[in-house]
């Protein structure tokens, strides 16, 4: 690390390995603030001291606490001020009022989702942490300008306030203030130490003028609005909800961009540094451990213009320098967009730079249309989490609350509701096997398991909900949510405008080539009865490979646009999906249907028995909405065909398809073309979403013989990319069989 | 045609359409100029990867439905293609040459095997386009040696020549001294 080269601009590449560092033991000042044992000891005084204080408030008043009293430090290398010693007491707090309703009001509810997680029925949890902050209703008039809002609100209410109400305005305004004191400490110390570093005066002066306007203030420039945008992002993971977009950054960032560029404030190449600070922030902080940071950018503004601009291009180019797994770019398309914006995702995705999604605004936006959210909001959507849209500044929407294996209910309408595995009697009595003397009966009884399932779950998440402002009271990210001020509500108590939970169906293609191989192979061909059919799943196929192979091989699968696997695909994504949206949740809001699979194809497999697609017990089960591993045989043209031959218009909550391309499909300028034709062809026949993996198994291979040579070699897992390295040799050979389409 | 059609959407969206290739399409003539031309009036493109050693009538049925002829020469010096392939040249050039007055739309196709297809090969390419009326482009493709386990399979024995795939530097050479001859070259 080269300090006597430091200057204020063109230093990230010598600083690069000092900022990857930045969140291992930072150099906290003890004069600075409490350390942590001892700011430990003043929480657990505050708590002792105030059992009867509302939820809400004892939530505030931990908050302030840490952020007025833990130590800090400034880094004079960084542009941005925000390492605080908060040692992660709050999470702390949080967990353990979890754990206290888990044991209380929540213990049954918490039971049956432990089971359900354990015979890989699906997963339910609370999740309170698939949330966008209202990034532009903070940074319309800062966070003064919110209390303003809050106080104004209170006001409105007069003598009909009640005490909840004014506990919580009084929570927010603790916590916004206790942040702008936070802010101006951080100036403060970076005033200090500039006097004391003569090399960094002037980017500590910098920050220093920064944290006095924001985020007290509003943003005046690119600098000041990444600055507040930053540590909110901090703060708001800190009072315990994962940030789970970034906003639409070409959208929202646009202006001050502009604005400095016109005011000669920052030149282009200055503002991708700043950028390239920023964004390696959230790689630093989790180095790959999470699931990446999500931006979007393109798609559409409220009145249906188009956003993408030069910012949308230069934090590409940001992203290029940094080519690191997180953050993650969501990229929304119109059949409009600009070639050039098709072209560069592209090529940027065919170097090996595959942190990407692309999403198809059309259906995006019409699915939650139908669902009665109006057009200008819908259009405003930030994929959350991974691709799961919501509102932009209205919306709490948990994404993931339920998590359901679409396999499981083969199962158990196998085993008339037992779970072979687990031994445990999970599902309903929909008959034995003997019971079912057709198709329609057996897929009659795979639709009541899992609709049986799924009211449970529901029903279940609702009463978590019920609990969420005794769990989990948010105040700082709820002051950022329209209508939660104006209507004296916690995101957890339905405050926000749209209140919605999310409900993920795993494993569409192994349900569907499931319930085909017993249609064909049992009912049509009878090939084998129903009985030796289930006595060979009961022995994981062990004496009947002839068996398997004949389900696995001569049974049309999903994804090779295949007629009958095509219908019957439909009608069980049209089932599950329709049946999904007959639920509310308890908050006020619907329950919405979406179709990937993350990281449960393996974590729900594992729980798995064998199946009747000829798919071995414990194994890994589809990823996203296409075909079971290496049974989409027939290139990616079908493979897409099939696909979009689904109604994406009822996943409002998302749908994504992972594409495997072989390198030599897209070498070349004709490569680039046919890739990208590719992509507009998906999308125009009505596909929702696209990631990409771009790579030959020899590759792979080559990989696993000589890590040391493929450090940067980054895989999309799924909603994120990974460094091949870090992946577990079983995950690697996942990945290794998958598909490659090629030419 | 059923399963061509499936795949229309994919034509229309990148310009693309339907390449035979093979092995040798036109070892099944009928079949192949029935499929051209039934393409071509469903208004797919097309294009022909053939290596030539096809009697010109046959050829000229199929180019009548060809948008553009994909066209693999091996060595241009006749001993040394002889050697290499066991058969004679001479008619592949001639059909080159009749293509040529017909101003069929060509790209040559040259695997780069270094030792083999290199050096004076390339100069005497250079020299056969120079005779040609019309300009085509070239592409060079890289030799690789994964036929190998399929020779294995088929119970044959691999003769493929025993060198290694060119570098990059090699092609890029390869590339310039075709430019240099006054080529349109593309790499692979």
């Amino acid at each position: 690390m080269n300090e006597t080269h430091s200057t204020l601009w063109n230093s990230f590449d010598q600083v690069r390995e000092h900022l990857f560092d930045q969140f291992n033991n930072p150099p906290f000042d003890p004069a600075s603030g409490l350390a942590p044992d001892e700011l430990e000891r003043e929480l657990a005084a505050y708590l002792e001291a105030n059992p009867a204080t509302p939820r809400v408030l004892q939530k505030a008043h931990i908050f302030r606490l840490v952020v007025t009293c833990a130590q800090i430090t400034v880094d004079p290398q960084d542009w941005f001020a925000d390492k605080l010693n908060h040692a992660g007491l709050i999470k702390k707090i949080d967990d353990r009022w979890l754990a206290e309703a888990q044991a209380g009001p929540l213990k049954e509810e918490s039971s049956w989702f432990h089971q359900a997680w354990q015979n890989g029925s699906g997963r339910g949890l609370l999740d309170t942490g698939h949330i966008s902050p209202g990034w532009e209703n903070m940074f319309a008039g800062g966070l003064n300008g919110l209390i303003t809002q809050a106080r104004a609100a209170l006001s409105a209410l007069g003598s009909q306030a009640t005490g909840e109400q004014r506990a919580f305005y009084e929570a927010v305004e603790i916590c916004y203030t206790a942040t702008i004191t936070l802010a101006a400490r951080f100036a403060a110390h970076a005033r200090k130490l500039a006097q004391n570093i003569p090399r960094h005066r002037q980017r500590l002066l910098a920050v220093a003028a920064a944290c006095e306007q924001v985020p007290g203030g509003p943003p005046r420039t690119l600098f000041e609005a990444l600055q507040f945008a930053w540590l909110m992002h901090q703060l708001i993971e800190m009072e315990g909800e994962m940030v789970r977009s970034m906003g639409h950054f070409d959208r929202v960032y646009f202006p001050y961009y502009a604005a400095d560029l016109a005011a000669r404030r920052l030149t282009r190449a200055q503002a991708k540094e700043l950028i390239q600070f920023f964004w390696y922030k959230f790689y630093a902080h989790t180095q790959g451990r999470s699931n990446g940071k999500n931006f979007a950018f393109g798609g559409q503004s409220a009145d249906g213009s188009e956003v993408t601009n030069d910012l949308t291009y230069l934090a590409m180019e940001a992203y290029e320098v940094l080519n690191t797994p997180d953050p993650k770019l969501s990229v929304r398309f119109l059949p409009t967009t600009e070639k050039r914006l098709y072209r560069r995702v592209a090529e940027l995705i065919r170097k090996g730079c595959n942190s990407f999604v692309l999403m198809n605004d059309i259906p995006a936006v019409e699915a939650q249309v139908k669902l009665g959210i109006p057009i200008e909001d819908a259009r405003t959507y930030l994929p959350i989490g991974c691709y799961e849209p919501a509102v932009d500044g209205k919306e709490t929407d948990c994404t993931m609350n339920i998590v359901i294996n679409l396999a499981k209910a083969v199962e158990l309408a196998l085993n008339d509701g037992l779970d072979p595995l687990s031994g445990a009697q999970f599902g309903v009595r929909t008959g034995d096997r003997r019971a079912f003397l057709d198709f329609e009966t057996f897929f009659a009884a795979f639709t009541t398991q899992l609709d049986f399932l799924l009211a449970r779950f529901v029903n279940y998440n609702c009463a978590h909900e019920r609990q969420w402002p005794q769990i989990h009271p948010s105040p700082l990210i709820t002051g950022t949510i329209s209508d939660c001020l104006a209507r004296a509500r916690d995101i957890g108590q339905g405050g926000a405008r749209y209140n919605t939970v999310g409900c993920v169906g795993v494993a569409l293609a192994n349900a569907s080539d499931s319930l085909l191989a017993i249609k064909r192979a049992v009912y049509e061909e009878q090939k084998f009865s129903l009985s030796e059919v289930l006595d060979a799943l009961h022995h994981n196929f062990q004496g009947e490979e002839r068996m398997r192979l004949y389900l696995l091989n001569r049974v049309p699968k999903w994804g090779n646009n295949d007629p009958a696997s095509d219908a019957l695909t439909r009608r069980v994504a049209d089932h599950f999906c329709a049946q999904v949206h007959t639920f509310q949740n308890a908050r006020g809001g619907r329950v919405r249907a979406s179709l990937f699979s993350l990281d449960y194809q393996w974590r729900l497999g594992e729980h798995t028995g064998a199946t009747p697609d000829g798919r071995h017990a414990r194994t890994s089960l589809a990823p996203g909405v296409g075909s079971a591993t290496g049974l989409d045989r027939s290139g990616v043209t079908a493979l897409m065909q099939s696909v979009t031959g689904l109604d994406f218009n009822q996943t409002p909550n998302g749908a994504v398809l992972d594409i495997t391309l072989h390198p030599s499909a897209v070498k070349g300028e004709d490569g680039l073309a046919a890739f990208v034709a590719l992509i507009r062809t998906f999308f125009a026949q009505g596909g929702y979403a696209l990631q990409f993996n771009i790579f030959d198994a020899e590759t792979l291979r080559d990989a696993q013989r000589h890590p040391e040579k493929y450090a940067l070699l980054q895989i999309r897992v799924t909603g994120w990319s990974v460094y091949f390295n870090q992946l577990s040799p079983a995950e690697q050979e996942m990945f290794i069989a998958r598909s490659t389409h090629g030419f | 045609m059923a399963e061509l059609r499936q795949d229309a959407a994919f034509f229309n969206g990148s310009g693309g359409g339907v390449t035979l290739s093979g092995g040798e399409p036109l070892a099944q003539p009928q079949f192949a100029t029935a499929l051209l031309r039934q393409c071509k009036t469903e208004g797919f493109s097309t294009a022909l990867d053939t290596c030539g050693a096809i009697p010109w009538p046959t050829l000229a049925d199929a180019l009548a439905y060809t948008d553009l002829v994909l066209y693999d020469l091996k060595p241009i010096d006749p001993e040394l293609h002889r050697q290499t392939t066991g058969v004679s040249n001479r008619l592949i050039l001639e059909n080159l040459r009749q293509m040529d007055q017909l101003h069929v739309p060509i790209e040559i196709r040259i695997p780069l095997i270094p030792s083999v297809t290199d050096g004076d090969n390339l100069e005497l390419v250079c020299a056969l386009l120079k005779t040609l009326k019309h300009p085509v482009r070239v592409r060079l493709l890289p030799y690789h040696r994964l036929a190998g386990s399929k020779y294995q399979r088929l119970g044959l024995e691999n003769r493929m020549p025993a060198v290694e795939s060119p570098t990059p530097a090699q092609m890029q050479a390869a590339a310039r001294q075709l430019r240099g001859g006054g080529c349109a070259i593309d790499l692979e």
